[in-house]
């Protein structure tokens, strides 16, 4: 488990990252949204080591990661920029990592590169974006290591690529103890691989939760009802998130248990009603709008 | 349970990194090392196959571009230390690579390690294949001595140390660095700074500060330079030590300072890598604390160089305060945009700028108007315990101290360090009057027409003082009148005259060189000077040239090295009229030698451009065997001669060299010297007949 203990991060007069707090599960897929400057990447850097808090710790599974080798051996950090050398090739990366990531499969690596259809002798400098993106990601799960760390790692990904990944790392997650996190700034590029978002804002953590969870707890509603004191006694009824009422069709995001929210929907006699699917984004909407804050203006 | 990163196959992998390296490090070396040698060696066997003969000999050829000394190999070698490390850590100026590095399980200064360790790895093998091919051509051609072959295996062993020193040093520059450009800039400032300022305090305290004495020696002295940076003290020790078959070899004390200064300076680097700020990639100075203080330690000398020039220029306090102010405003804009990269911040942090200008302020306006009243200090006379002045006759100086050890004097400071007298009353008036001139004519005190007069206190409470003074003549030379006629002053201004037997043993030559018309007229008759004086003139130019040529060389010690004194003691007196020993030159039909005689030819010329007695002059080598006749004898002139005697009449000189050195100790002789003038001369007459 990775946690994050009120960690604050300045550069010099900004501050990037202002008390985080946050915990990341073993074994699920970790999405870190947030606009662009929100703190994203300065949050993995930190979770990697690459950065040093001024105030507060990350420990990886209980050991602070600062400087200390036994933490860092856990993690494999893809910054959003991979870094390969100057005129190397995938072999020439895959010989490095196998040294600074001593579980590094070489096997799997040049397998996978072979179904990727990535050449390996060829100077990673003519590849394009996504194939280096893709290089860069196979290189992290070859590492073995218990926690990837990904910044904007999908980010110029085919939606084919995407899901291949997300089938990797799914398996991986079946076969092993491993944790990807993934920063993105897009809620659309992660949320169908994410079992966990956090939303990061102006340096901090708004949420951090169960996707599921949040999906049983947020409803998306469309109804009829024909009696105006019924629908006025509806709302009252129910945890209204959003609402709106196009004619005689009222659409809600209502807070709840679906059999509870259909039980009182029901009681009500409705001409019509209909639970719909909440995209990712709507039920983000939903939450910020909570918490105080218009999602439009955060994220998107 | 997770694995350790292998740390010997970490740098392994480092090294495949810094493959390109090896490659310019190895060419660089072999163009150097061995190739140069060959082509050497190739075009001395050229020589011989076309003339039959050739400049040197095949180990002088050989020794000539390899082994010990060298300043261009050593700048290779240093030059490549500085590249070795700006490879291997100039990823601490990239956030995408230090995210990597940074990210990895290593602790920091195993990663410094590595890459140290890797870059180093990557130096020895270009470096030393370089070095053995050098022995083999020198075996190829029959050049390779055992004495040349260990000079080059001390010179890898140095070379590896020197390129240590460098790396080091560019790395510490590196670490306060936060860019290319920046890191750059620092490595140049490391090399330069020092000099520069050091020169700037000089300019402003010989501007200033009238009364200081210069502590060098006699001729220019550049042996603080290695103090600068720590390039500059491994091209010292390059060509400090003794001399081999190759060139000079640094002293051990020397290689042991190149080696404490490398552990301390990767000891600092090291220190500063571990706190060095991941996000200080891409920024001016990887430690913001710094930026106020290079930019004060930067904008303070601009200033004081401006105001120096403001004072040459006009001498007025208005222009010196505008020009301080003006240019130091501009380094301080310039040192702030290379911190931010952006012109409209120029004018930010002008607080520093303010603390800058009233720095320079304070230390220009300090050396201007003395504040210090370093010009005008006089102890009194109770806080003083003895002092000593120096004499105007000695380009060396040589005694003895209290243990017996031969002490030589190279300047006026070690002069005036080896006597001192408690009697100091005549001394002590010189002072005084030099201080008065001080403040009298202030700033133009440097031209005051007067006596210059180096001057020490040796204070009660154990401080030593030096000044230099412009006296009054007349003063000078009645205080020294009244000195002279001491003979515990005499003893000690002319120190060979309190020598006892054994110590005077120690002289294994003397040699007496009569320039004035008036002691070789006393030698040789009138008559005989005035021919000698007819040759000379002739052959003056190539004199001159001659004496050129002798002084450019840095034979003269090499020359002196091979003199053997039993031979000297032994010879019969080697008489020597210069002008003589140009005849042969004279009668050879070389054109130049025509011109020079049409050129002495014409008197008016030659009066108008050069006196003539300054080329007439006598050598006598005196036997060791009238060594103390000729002392005793002096010590009897110098009874009786005054100061303005020797002072106004000082263009002969008795050397006294010392056996197994190269020093002289050199004493002032003219007429006024009549016994040992009269002991010369049947000296002269003896090795005449």
């Amino acid at each position: 488990m990775i946690q994050i203990e009120h960690v604050t991060k300045r550069f010099g007069d900004i501050v990037a990252l202002n008390g985080v707090d946050a915990q990341i599960g073993e074994r699920c897929i970790f999405g870190l949204v947030g606009t662009n400057g929100a703190g994203k990447s300065t949050l993995l850097r930190v979770i990697a080591g690459v950065l040093k808090a001024e105030e507060g710790q990350v420990q990886i599974d209980n050991i602070p990661v600062w400087e200390n080798p036994l933490a860092k051996r856990k993690i494999c950090f893809l910054p959003d920029v991979a870094m390969f050398f100057p005129n190397a090739t995938a072999v020439v990366m895959r010989d490095y990592y196998q040294t600074v990531y001593p579980k590094f499969d070489s096997g799997r690596f040049d397998d996978l590169l072979g179904k990727f259809d990535l050449d390996p002798k060829r100077k990673l400098s003519t590849f394009s974006k996504g194939m280096k993106k893709q290089v860069s990601v196979l290189l992290g799960i070859c590492a073995n290591t218990e926690y990837l760390l990904c910044d904007e790692t999908f980010d110029g990904l085919d939606p084919v690529m995407r899901q291949t990944v997300k089938s990797l790392f799914a398996s991986e997650i079946l076969s092993r103890k491993f944790t990807p996190v993934i920063a993105s700034h897009s809620l659309r590029e992660i949320e169908d691989i994410c079992d966990f978002v956090g939303l990061l804002h102006k340096g901090g953590i708004l949420f951090a939760k169960d996707l599921d969870e949040m999906k049983l707890g947020i409803h998306k509603i469309q109804c009829v009802i024909p009696d105006a004191a019924d629908e006025e006694a509806l709302l009252q009824d129910l945890t209204v998130l959003q609402k709106e009422k196009r004619g005689s069709l009222l659409t809600i995001v209502v807070r709840g248990t679906y059999d509870e929210i259909d039980w009182k929907i029901q009681a009500r006699q409705p001409l019509f009603s209909e639970i719909l699917p909440l995209t990712l984004e709507e039920i983000f909407i939903s939450e910020t709008e909570v918490a105080g804050y218009d999602i439009k203006n955060l994220v998107f | 349970m997770t694995s350790k990163i292998s740390f010997s196959k970490l740098v392994r992998e480092e090294m495949r990194q810094l493959n390109w390296l090896l490659a310019v490090q190895m060419t660089a070396f072999v163009l150097v090392l061995p190739f140069r040698a060959l082509m050497s060696m190739a075009i001395r066997e050229n020589q011989l196959t076309r003339n039959g003969t050739a400049e040197y000999s095949a180990l002088e050829q050989f020794a000539r571009h390899v082994g010990l000394g060298h300043p261009e190999n050593t700048l290779l070698i240093l030059a490549m230390g500085a590249i070795g490390a700006l490879a291997a850590f100039s990823y601490i100026f990239s956030q995408v690579k230090q995210d990597f590095y940074h990210s990895l399980s290593l602790k920091r200064e195993e990663l410094f390690a590595a890459k140290y360790l890797a870059s180093f790895l990557t130096f020895v093998p270009s470096y030393l294949i370089s070095q053995i091919l050098v022995l083999f051509v020198g075996l190829f051609y029959g050049a390779l001595t055992r004495e040349v072959a260990l000079e080059i295996m001390l010179a890898s062993g140095q070379g590896i140390l020197f390129y240590l020193c460098s790396y080091s040093a560019t790395l510490l520059a590196m670490m306060l660095a936060g860019n290319l450009l920046t890191a750059f800039l620092a490595i140049g400032a490391f090399v330069v700074y020092l000099p520069v300022c050091r020169i700037f305090a000089e300019s402003l305290a010989s501007e200033f500060l009238s009364t200081q004495m210069e502590t060098g020696s006699y001729g220019f002295d550049n042996s603080w330079l290695r103090f600068t940076s720590p390039w500059a003290w491994c091209l010292y020790s390059t060509g400090h030590g003794g001399r081999g078959t190759t060139g000079r070899m640094a002293t051990p004390g020397d290689l042991c300072q190149v080696i404490a200064i490398t552990v301390v300076l990767v000891l600092i680097a090291l220190a500063l890598y571990r706190i060095r700020r991941t996000e200080a990639a891409g920024s001016a100075l990887a430690f913001g604390v710094l930026e106020p203080i290079i930019k004060v330690m930067v904008t303070v000398p601009v200033s004081l160089v401006a105001g120096l020039i403001a004072f040459e220029l006009t001498e007025t306090v208005f222009f010196e305060v505008v020009f301080i102010l003006l240019f130091g405003a501009l380094a301080s804009m310039v040192i702030e945009f290379i911190y931010r990269v952006d012109i409209r911040q120029v004018l930010s942090h002008m607080w520093q700028f303010a603390i800058a200008a009233v720095i320079a302020c304070a230390i220009f306006f300090t050396f201007r108007f003395d504040l210090m009243g370093f010009n005008t200090y006089l102890p009194s006379e109770d806080e003083v315990a003895a002092m000593s002045v120096s004499s105007p006759f000695y380009s060396t100086y040589v005694s003895y101290d209290e243990n017996g050890d031969i002490v030589y004097s190279t300047s006026e400071k070690d002069f005036l360090d080896q006597v001192e007298w408690e009697d100091f009353a005549g001394i002590y008036e010189l002072a005084e009057n030099g201080v008065e001139n001080v403040r009298q004519y202030g700033s133009s005190y440097a031209t005051f027409d007067g006596s210059s007069v180096y001057i020490k206190y040796y204070l009660k409470n154990g401080k030593k003082v030096y000044r230099r003074y412009q006296v009054d003549t007349d003063l000078y030379c009645e205080v020294m009148n009244a000195l002279i006629d001491e003979e515990e002053f005499r003893n000690q201004y002319f120190a060979v005259c309190s020598w006892n037997e054994e110590q005077m043993s120690k002289i294994s030559s003397i040699w007496v060189s009569f320039y004035g018309v008036d002691e070789i007229q006393m030698l040789e008759g009138e008559d005989d000077v005035a021919a000698t004086a007819a040759e000379a003139e002739v052959n003056a130019g190539e004199d001159l040239a001659a004496e050129a040529e002798v002084i450019a060389g840095e034979d003269l010690f090499a020359e002196a090295e091979d003199m053997d004194a039993g031979e000297e003691s032994d010879a019969e007196a080697d008489v020597d009229v210069a002008a003589e020993t140009d005849t042969d030159s004279a009668e050879n039909e070389d054109a130049g030698m025509e011109a020079d005689a049409e050129t002495a030819a014409d008197a008016n010329y030659f009066d108008s451009y050069l006196s003539v007695e300054s080329y007439l002059s006598i050598d006598i080598s005196v036997p060791l065997s009238r060594l103390s006749d000729l002392v005793e004898a002096y010590r009897e002139d110098l009874k009786t001669v005054s100061f303005e005697d020797i002072y106004y009449n000082d263009g002969s000189e008795i050397y006294f060299y010392l056996e197994h050195t190269y020093r002289s100790d050199t004493y002032p002789i003219n007429i006024s010297f009549t016994n040992t003038m009269a002991l010369l001369k049947e000296i002269y007459e003896e090795q005449q007949g």
